[in-house]
């Protein structure tokens, strides 16, 4: 489903991030990627969602090259993604019921069914009864858990979830882990980044390391 | 076909909502735009009034009509009978001792009068007709210029010929401030519309990550900039018919006064729908150009 060849990232003036990388995430597949913090595990998931493009080599998503894609398909690759952002990137001037419709309106989805796909969405995250509220009254779990209703809310094929547990305390990431672990068994690709050990242990699954730009497959 | 629907009423909705969000400052926007748009405008009513005026109460153009020098009394007697069955035509008969007359005021023709053997001045006759088109007003002239003992007509239509000329030029320079008051509006909204991505830079961002096309995020700002037009145009067009109202009340005085009708004519509906339009599509295109930019410059520096 998502293919790296041979992938190098330098950003302009920077140092090497990833040193040809090649990588292969299967349909359905539940992958972490680990590291310390400036590893590069934010910019592998960028790569897989061409938000960055690669220096060298190149990545395939459904068999298609990211580099050679014509601008105007972008926008509905990235439909094919659920992004959690590790900046949350929530709109603060919105309710909660309106981040979680935003890609259901980029969509296009008819705008009745537009409040029970929310709510579900809200359901599994534990926010229904929060959906009236602007984000900003949220806590940082709560938050956290609305960037993945955001980012589940339109069915996407695979969830990028970038540092999904960071600044949790662990109770909440343990319940956030075990959120992605039930929506990978629904049938989602899900690939998370994180330096958050309690969350990579606690997920019994394929485990990438990122050490000195380059990939180390852990087993489970 | 659904999807297109249901996308620009979502567009729709969040253009009314931004602007409802910030009425005051929306308003004094639309105020803005409005005034700069209502000057043009004011100036095209004042000078279609002009034109009309001068349309319904003609400079009662004159047809001169100079007889044959040879004429006999009686056959300019024939001639002054027609000229008076015209219907609405004011006659007014001058004899050649009176042009004579009339010439020798001045000192210097007096004299070349005098070296002449005779009098070289024909019968003439002017006619005065309630009739401002001067195309009517000519044709009417040849007729005349047809019948017996008629030597030369001539149609003195300088004045009315300068009216049309004046009003002429008055519709370019209210169509040219108008062109250069559009290009400021235009600016205007730009700015507005730049400023509100700015502040949406947010926004517009995670929505092209989260797979939104360039459509769906300019769609909103033309909604906006079209709204923003189209509330402009109609406080230009509420001023403007305002200033009529004021106008019209003191013209009212004044015919009563003067007991002739002085009556101001609004801006036509076709017009005040055109100006609708207009303001519209300059917001519209202002919006436009804004989102063509902020999209070319896609790293949100816009
Ligand atoms: N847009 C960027 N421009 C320049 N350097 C960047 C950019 N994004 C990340 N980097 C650098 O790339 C390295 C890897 O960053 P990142 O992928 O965010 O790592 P991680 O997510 O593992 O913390 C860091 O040294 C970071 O400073
Ligand atoms: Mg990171």
């Amino acid at each position: 489903m998502i293919r790296f060849d041979r992938v190098g990232k330098r950003y302009p003036g920077g140092i090497e991030v990833l040193a040809r990388v090649s990588l292969e995430i299967a349909r359905g597949e539940l992958v972490v990627v680990t590291g310390p913090s400036g590893a590069g595990k934010s910019t592998l998931l960028n790569l897989m969602a061409g938000i960055e493009l690669p220096t060298v080599g190149h990545v395939a998503v459904n068999g298609e090259n990211l580099s050679r894609m014509r601008p105007r398909a972008l926008p509905y690759l990235r439909r094919q993604f659920g992004l959690v952002f590790q900046d949350h990137k929530l709109l603060y001037d919105r309710s909660v019921f309106d981040n979680v419709a935003l890609p259901l309106r980029i969509v296009g989805f008819d705008a009745a069914t537009i409040p029970g796909r929310v709510s579900a969405a809200l359901d599994k995250v534990g926010l229904l009864d929060r959906s009236r509220s602007p984000p900003i009254a949220l806590s940082g779990g709560e938050q956290q858990r609305l960037c993945i209703a955001r980012a589940i809310v339109h069915r996407p094929a695979i969830l990028l979830a970038d540092e999904p547990t960071a600044n949790l305390d662990p109770d909440y990431a343990a319940a956030i882990a075990d959120l992605l672990l039930s929506l990978n068994r629904a049938g989602v690709t899900v690939v998370i980044a994180t330096h958050d050990r309690a969350v990579s242990d606690r997920l019994p699954t394929r485990r990438i390391e990122l050490r000195a730009a380059r990939l180390h497959e852990a087993a489970a | 076909m659904k999807v297109w629907v249901a996308a620009h009423r979502y567009a729709a909705r969040q253009a009314l909502a931004r602007y409802a969000r910030r009425l005051l400052a929306a308003s004094f926007e639309s105020a803005v735009l409005g005034l700069a748009a209502a000057l043009p405008l004011a100036f095209l009513v004042a000078v279609n009034n002009i034109a009309d005026f001068a349309a319904r109460h003609p400079a009662t153009p004159e047809i001169s009509i100079y007889l044959a020098l040879d004429a006999t009394p009686a056959e300019v007697k024939d001639v002054a009978e027609r000229l008076r069955r015209i219907e609405g035509a004011e006659v007014r008969f001058i004899s050649r001792t009176e042009a004579s007359k009339l010439l020798r005021r001045s000192a210097a023709l007096a004299d070349v009068l005098d070296a002449l053997p005779s009098n070289p001045l024909p019968d003439a006759f002017t006619l005065r007709l309630a009739i401002a088109d001067t195309h009517r007003l000519d044709a009417f002239r040849r007729e005349i210029a047809a019948w017996p003992r008629v030597d030369r007509t001539h149609v003195d239509s300088a004045w009315a010929q300068k009216l049309e000329a004046l009003v002429h030029a008055g519709r370019l320079a209210a169509a040219c401030l108008g062109a250069l008051l559009g290009l400021g509006m235009l600016a205007v909204t730009f700015n507005t519309i730049r400023l509100q991505m700015l502040q949406r830079r947010d926004e517009i961002e995670v929505s092209r990550l989260i797979g939104a096309t360039e459509a769906f995020i300019r769609r909103p700002y033309l909604y906006f900039g079209a709204l923003q037009g189209f509330f402009g145009a109609a406080v230009a067009l509420a001023l403007v018919a305002a200033l009529d109202a004021i106008a019209s009340q003191e013209l009212a005085a004044l015919s009563e006064s003067y007991g002739i009708i002085l009556e101001l004519q609004p801006l036509p509906v076709g017009t005040s729908g055109g100006v609708l339009a207009a303001g519209a599509a300059l917001g519209l295109a202002a919006a436009w150009f804004c989102a063509a930019r902020a999209a070319r410059a896609r790293g949100l520096r816009i």
